[in-house]
């Protein structure tokens, strides 16, 4: 098991956002986590990164990463972890970047915290990992501000520096919602082929139940800080169990009388 | 900054220029005082109604209001500023003397102030609502609190005249002279400083960027000095560009404390002797610098940060 999180519970201040949160994912394997805005999706995976915001506190449970209880992390354990064997994948990977810096130097300062290469090695490798996000002219993206990339291209640089250590856990926080349809299945079919061939698992939240049901093995449904469904996402999609599901299901939009979903 | 913003600032420069000296020559005309009665009671004399209309005359203090006005500025157009009356010599010369010691002053208080403020501040911020923030903030709301006249007044008591570390006499540039007065002017800008410095850097640990590079494993320190500081940076220099102008065109009332042969005093005396000509120099002076501070500022923005360079906004 790669990632068990058992009995979770995230608070703000003294309000509980999430309770009881239990979930499980092996290598390779891809989980979703859908509901709608506020329904605490977002903050179980921010929780699992140890990167909630001011406020946000772990009030309970464990989270085992490849056998260690993350909580009990030091801050260079931390380090040491986000970013090579568990990163992170925004809804607007622009923002997550610093405005005033270049992408391709933040590129290289990350490879080079984490790996002993020098300049030039980590120019090459960034310039790979952006070819294989199918981005075109990597030597202008690299010259770039964040700010001067569109929406498609920002993502895709995004899931490039995640992915760029090789993760044994991805989490992708909306990583399409911000995207238009077409970019939103191409950045998500080229997410899922680069964590295909290394092997990395996947945790996609979202509130887009048909990307949800392309790319996940597993679902988790939430509805205000609380999972009311969860299991494979076939069976789910097939044979919703919960009221919430079945609305969330209905919700999608049909298309010559076909669901978007199945 | 584009060429055609440039020219654009530039016009607008010139307007608030004469603006400010037309608003300045009114004001010294229409106060109460005699420039000619203060000149020749220096000498302790009776002097004759002659004599004084004769000055007047001589200073062409006996044309109405608008003939002086243009007198003053065609004079400044071709570069002469005129003579000042209570120095006797050009009012150029004059501002020039008084230059050193203001600039001087100025450069070793920005220093000082940023030596105290930028660590303040950061390790203020970093240390949010706990006890190092609660003390740094207690200090600096002390500081902004105490008027520097009275900081100054203490400071040459307690260090100067009691410990002897320091001269109290000035009025002459030297070092150990400089150190009261920047210490004056140190703590009182600091003060605001730190707090400044505290709000910037709070308010870019809050970005999402910050998030990001936690994700991509960075320690701390490291976000600290490669993207907080950088970004912080941006609100401070306009703040900072202030204060400069604010050191630049001397400060009275410091200077007059340590008497300190700077701009400030300069122009307070010029001021009691009504001193027109040396008074609309320096007023032009701060107009100018000012005006300059902030073009510069908006300038290094356009360098500083590439979301105007390129935006073109």
């Amino acid at each position: 098991m790669l990632l068990e999180v058992s009995e979770l519970s995230v608070s703000y201040g003294e309000r509980e956002i999430v309770r009881n949160v239990n979930l499980s994912l092996d290598e390779g394997e891809v989980l979703a986590i859908v509901g709608e805005s506020g329904s605490g999706k977002t903050t179980v995976i921010r929780a699992i990164l140890g990167c909630l915001p001011h406020e946000g506190r772990v009030s309970g449970g464990k989270i085992l990463f490849e056998g260690r209880n993350l909580l009990e992390n030091t801050t260079t354990e931390w380090c040491r972890l986000c970013g090579t064997k568990a990163t992170m994948v925004f809804q607007d990977s622009g923002s997550i970047l610093d405005p005033i810096r270049r992408i391709g130097s933040q590129f290289i300062e990350y490879i080079r915290e984490h790996s002993p290469m020098t300049q030039k090695e980590a120019v090459k490798v960034a310039e790979d990992m952006l070819r294989k996000m199918h981005l075109p002219n990597t030597e202008n993206i690299m010259k770039s501000y964040p700010f001067e990339l569109s929406g498609g291209m920002r993502q895709r640089v995004g899931v490039a520096m995640a992915m760029v250590f090789k993760p044994r856990l991805l989490l992708a926080d909306e990583p399409t919602s911000a995207l238009d349809v077409t970019t939103q299945a191409q950045v998500v079919k080229e997410m899922m082929e680069i964590c295909q061939q290394d092997k990395t698992a996947i945790i996609i939240v979202t509130h887009n139940i048909g990307v949800a049901a392309y790319m996940s093995d597993k679902l988790i449904v939430m509805q205000a800080g609380e999972i009311v469904e969860a299991g494979r996402t076939n069976d789910i999609i097939a044979r919703p169990q919960s009221m919430y599901t079945k609305e969330l299901l209905d919700a999608v939009p049909q298309v010559g009388g076909k669901s978007y979903v199945s | 900054m584009k060429r055609k913003e440039l020219v654009h600032r530039l016009m607008q420069m010139v307007i608030t220029l004469f603006g400010v000296s037309l608003l300045t020559f009114s004001l010294m005309y229409l106060s109460p005082g005699d420039p000619v009665e203060m000149l020749l009671e220096v000498a302790d004399t009776i002097v004759s109604e002659e004599t004084i209309a004769e000055t007047r005359a001589q200073l062409g203090l006996d044309k109405p209001f608008h003939v002086q006005y243009f007198r003053w500025l065609t004079g400044v157009l071709q570069g002469d500023m005129g003579m000042s009356y209570s120095a006797k010599m050009p009012v150029a010369d004059r501002l020039w003397q008084s230059l050193p010691g203001t600039l001087v002053l100025a450069a070793s208080a920005t220093v000082t102030m940023l030596l105290i403020s930028v660590p303040c501040g950061i390790l203020s911020a970093v240390y949010r609502n706990r006890p190092l923030d609660y003390f740094i903030r207690g200090i600096s709301f002390l500081g902004v609190s105490m008027p520097s006249f009275w900081v100054g007044l203490i400071l040459l008591y307690v260090l100067g005249l009691k410990l002897r570390l320091f001269p109290i006499a000035g009025g002459e540039v030297s070092f150990d002279r400089m150190v009261l007065p920047t210490l004056t002017l140190a703590i009182a800008m600091a003060a605001k400083y730190t707090r400044q410095v505290r709000t910037a850097v709070l308010e870019e640990l809050g970005q999402e960027y910050i998030t990001g590079a936690r994700i991509r494993g960075f320690p701390m320190h490291k976000i600290l000095w490669r993207h907080v500081l950088p970004n912080a940076c941006l609100p401070l220099i306009t703040l900072l560009g202030l204060q400069i102008g604010w050191l630049l065109g001397g400060v009275a009332v410091i200077e007059m404390v340590f008497s300190w042969p700077g701009l400030g005093k300069m122009a307070v005396h010029a001021i009691e002797m009504r001193d027109y000509p040396l008074v609309q120099g320096f007023v032009l002076w701060i107009a100018v610098l000012y005006m300059g501070i902030n073009l510069l500022v908006d300038i290094s923005y356009t360098y500083l940060d590439p979301r105007l360079k390129k935006g073109g906004c």
